[in-house]
């Protein structure tokens, strides 16, 4: 019996990268993802292979049915004999021009309104916070829908009524983290050298909660892209002849046995550019909690 | 009748009947070997919910399907087009050159209730119809009865129909009228049970096949046989009928065997994937009733009071592509009255606008508009969710440089005035001309809301007066043709196409034969399977 112990391959652990370099790669991954969507819709016009909302005479079978992929039309074409893969293209401008448009407002208006709020107290905090109670109170979607049906659903009103429901979540964000910020020292001696509330408010307070503005603003941007596409395919969105991603499932969505691409694909779109978003601002706020 | 549904969700394909086409793989014939019974219980899905029970209101394609399965009329019509007496005895009694129409009633007509039907029944049910304060969407059928006009204005009590015993009504008609026994069997010449009327909006006393057994607002109305019914007993015990529900998923339900008719007509989508199943194509009935789809253009209403900006649209609408969007699934129009029409040998009028969107911009120019306009186009709640027509008239209005917004409206009648133009759809009530003219693009028609573009022509009414008082025969369809084509040159009406419809039905319904009206069949005569 040999005594010699015979050697013993080392077990590796298996590699994990390092939290900090995890959430690196993901916002560079997520970021590129979104970039390349924003790209493809912003040059649709150089990059589709035809005219979105022409509807080709060849466009249909003989029995009026879409056709699938060739060369002519790569992903097919829809029930009108649209090309398929120029509207996917188009699809997303809507939505992201609501989404970016609507956040960054919502945003703005929530970084104003909640540090006013979280510094100056009394009733103008009460007035604002009750506000925001209300109008957190209603169901989001049912109450954009009615709001739309009202106003008529067209972009720039979309993109008021969104900017004018999200601003509640950031505004409530903003005044939490002012509330802290104001007992802060710095807060306090430049209040003894006698700043005023504004350039407190400006200088002082508002550049320390932006970076909570900002992974609120991209999360929003997913929020209020999925809440755009939802509301085209309830029909209160974006109208027809538009491509809209939402839209597009809206109205295909009875082909789903015979040409389940017109819904997928639109929908793997959302799906796909939801996640990059939601992917962009987790990440970022975990390198920031880092820091 | 001017359906207002949601059945043009089924992209406007009017219900059709003729058995279908291609054989029958022995699958299918196995499947409809199954023993009829005479009971059961019919399960019918409708996307929309019915506006009303009361006949005299009747308008819609549910209120019509359920009219008919409570009421029974004075004649009712086969889907050959064929009259055949309801309550009345015999065919009528026409004096006085044709101005005066006598009917004894069936003895053995009776209510649900056992009570016996009179004519006082009728007379009550046509004077409270066409009381001013009544507002019935159907008074557009009774022009030809005698003070019809003078009555519903509330400037005489005088009207055109009496009582002259229990079972004798007489009708008197200011023009002789060849048509007016057909009139005689649409919903809105149903009778109501005066004694009754304050539950004829709910649980009426009918005369007809079915009682409502349960009525669930929007969701469900359960009939069950009515015990006094007078003529041919139903066949199915009960007829379900289950409201708001999708016609794509009323197919699934179809095929899952949870319901037996989708009264909607087949959507697109599904159309293509039933056709394609040879399973279904014995549950699957195709056929032309006559309707047209139509725009209107309102020509009180800058710019359509231009002809040449009302020939331009003509001009640039694509009716044979709009025609492929929906499946092949109805015929290009190029008039209002549809070829399918009686008497009409299926054939249409010489197309006067033949699609052309270079002349149609060239029009347009000349017009005044070099680089077109924009404008509102009022979808017709009947027209909601027909993609197609909305998609098709959005692209080639814009290639001719006119931008359209579309607005679904509400109700037809109070958009029509501020509406510069709308999707429009004429359905028949009966089978004859005089239905599609004197209701619809006439004069009068404008004072009854039911003429959207406003075309008001006087020679066209002179016209329409002749030839309805005309019998009938070639002398009087040549002059109805002669008719449609000077409305056409007036471009005030954009004729889309006649529709086709389609059903769906499960395989354990047997008898489905095509109603001459708009709806999915008669239900009473349907046979199920064990």
């Amino acid at each position: 019996m040999s005594t010699s112990a015979e050697p013993v391959g080392e077990v590796r652990a298996p590699y994990r990268m390092k939290p900090g370099n995890r959430a690196r790669v993901t916002l560079a991954i997520s970021l590129a993802v979104v970039l390349a969507i924003v790209a493809v819709a912003v040059f649709a016009p150089w990059l589709a292979p035809h005219n979105p909302d022409t509807m080709f005479p060849n466009g249909l079978s003989a029995a009026g049915a879409p056709l699938g992929p060739s060369r002519e039309f790569p992903l097919g074409t829809d029930q009108f004999g649209r090309d398929e893969l120029s509207r996917l293209l188009y699809g997303g401008r809507p939505a992201l021009l609501i989404s970016l448009t609507a956040a960054v407002a919502s945003s703005v208006i929530g970084l104003v309104l909640g540090t006013a709020a979280g510094y100056l107290g009394g009733w103008v905090d009460t007035l604002i916070t009750r506000f925001i109670n209300v109008l957190m109170s209603f169901p989001l979607t049912l109450f954009a829908v009615a709001i739309v049906l009202i106003v008529s659903p067209r972009l720039i009103n979309l993109i008021i009524i969104i900017a004018a429901i999200y601003w509640t979540y950031t505004a409530r964000l903003v005044r939490a983290e002012i509330l802290t910020l104001r007992e802060q020292e710095f807060t306090t001696a430049a209040y003894a050298l006698g700043a005023s509330p504004w350039r407190i408010m400006l200088r002082h307070l508002a550049p320390n909660v932006l970076d909570t503005v900002v992974v609120r603003t991209v999360l929003t941007v997913a929020q209020v892209f999925l809440l755009e596409s939802g509301l085209s395919y309830l029909g209160v969105g974006v109208q027809p002849p538009t491509p809209d991603w939402g839209l597009m499932i809206a109205q295909s969505q009875n082909y789903y046995s015979t040409d389940p691409g017109l819904v997928l694909y639109p929908g793997l779109a959302i799906v796909v550019t939801v996640i990059a978003i939601t992917q962009v601002g987790e990440s970022y706020r975990a390198l920031r909690r880092r820091h | 009748m001017n359906k207002r549904v949601g059945l043009m969700a089924a992209s406007v394909l009017l219900a059709g009947g003729l058995a279908a086409c291609g054989s029958q793989g022995s699958t299918t014939n196995a499947r409809h070997q199954a023993a009829t019974v005479n009971g059961g219980t019919l399960v019918v899905t409708w996307s929309g919910n019915p506006q009303t029970i009361d006949p005299r209101k009747i308008y819609d394609a549910e209120d019509w399907n359920i009219g008919r399965a409570l009421y029974i009329g004075l004649y009712t019509m086969n889907s050959r087009f064929q009259l055949k007496p309801g309550v009345a005895e015999g065919n009528p009694i026409v004096s006085d050159h044709g101005l005066v129409y006598t009917i004894h009633l069936n003895p053995k007509a009776t209510w649900s209730n056992g009570q016996p039907l009179t004519a006082q029944d009728f007379v009550y049910a046509l004077r409270t119809e066409l009381s001013p304060k009544f507002q019935s969407p159907d008074t557009y059928l009774w022009w030809m009865v005698k003070g019809a006009n003078a009555y519903e204005a509330g400037k005489s009590s005088y009207l055109g129909i009496k009582a002259l015993n229990d079972h004798t009504l007489q009708y008197t008609l200011s023009t002789p009228y060849s048509a007016f026994q057909y009139v005689l069997s649409v919903p809105a010449s149903f009778p109501v049970d005066p004694a009754a009327i304050n539950r004829v909006a709910t649980n009426p006393v009918t005369d007809g096949p079915y009682i409502v057994s349960q009525w669930k607002t929007g969701v469900s109305m359960l009939l069950r046989k009515n015990p006094h019914y007078f003529r041919r007993h139903a066949y199915p015990a009960h007829v379900l009928f289950d409201f708001n529900v999708d016609p794509s998923v009323g197919i699934l339900r179809v095929e899952d065997g949870q319901a037996d008719i989708v009264g909607d007509g087949i959507p697109s989508a599904n159309y293509l994937q039933l056709e394609a199943n040879p399973q279904y194509r014995s549950d699957i009935t195709r056929g032309y009733l006559p309707a047209v789809i139509l725009l209107a253009l309102n020509e009180k209403i800058k710019p359509f009071n231009n002809p040449l900006v009302r020939e331009a649209v003509q001009m640039a609408i694509n009716k044979r592509h709009l025609v492929q969007l929906l499946n092949g699934r109805a015929q290009p129009a190029n008039g209002v009255l549809p070829p399918s029409l009686p008497g009409f040998g299926g054939r249409d009028i010489p197309n006067l606008y033949p699609y052309n969107p270079a002349k149609a911009k060239s029009l347009l120019k000349k017009a005044g508009y070099p680089h077109g306009f924009s404008t509102t186009l009022g979808l017709a709640s009947e027209m909601t969710g027909s993609a197609q027509i909305e998609t098709e008239v959005e692209a080639d209005l814009g290639r001719i440089g006119i931008h359209i917004t579309a607005k679904p409206l509400p109700t037809e009648t109070a958009a029509l005035a501020k509406v510069p133009m709308m999707t429009y759809s004429w359905y028949m009530d009966y089978p004859d001309p005089a239905d599609f003219i004197s209701g619809f693009i006439t004069s009068p028609a404008v004072a009854g809301g039911s003429n959207p573009a406003f075309l008001s022509d006087p020679v066209l009414d002179a016209w329409e007066q002749k030839a309805a008082s005309m019998p009938q025969g070639p002398a009087r369809v040549a002059l109805y043709r002669k008719i449609d084509e000077r409305a056409m040159k007036d471009a005030a009406y954009v004729p889309l196409f006649y529709p086709e419809s389609t059903f769906f039905h499960s395989p354990r319904v047997h008898g489905f034969v095509r109603p001459a009206v708009y709806f999915p069949a008669i239900y009473s005569h349907l046979r199920l399977s064990q």
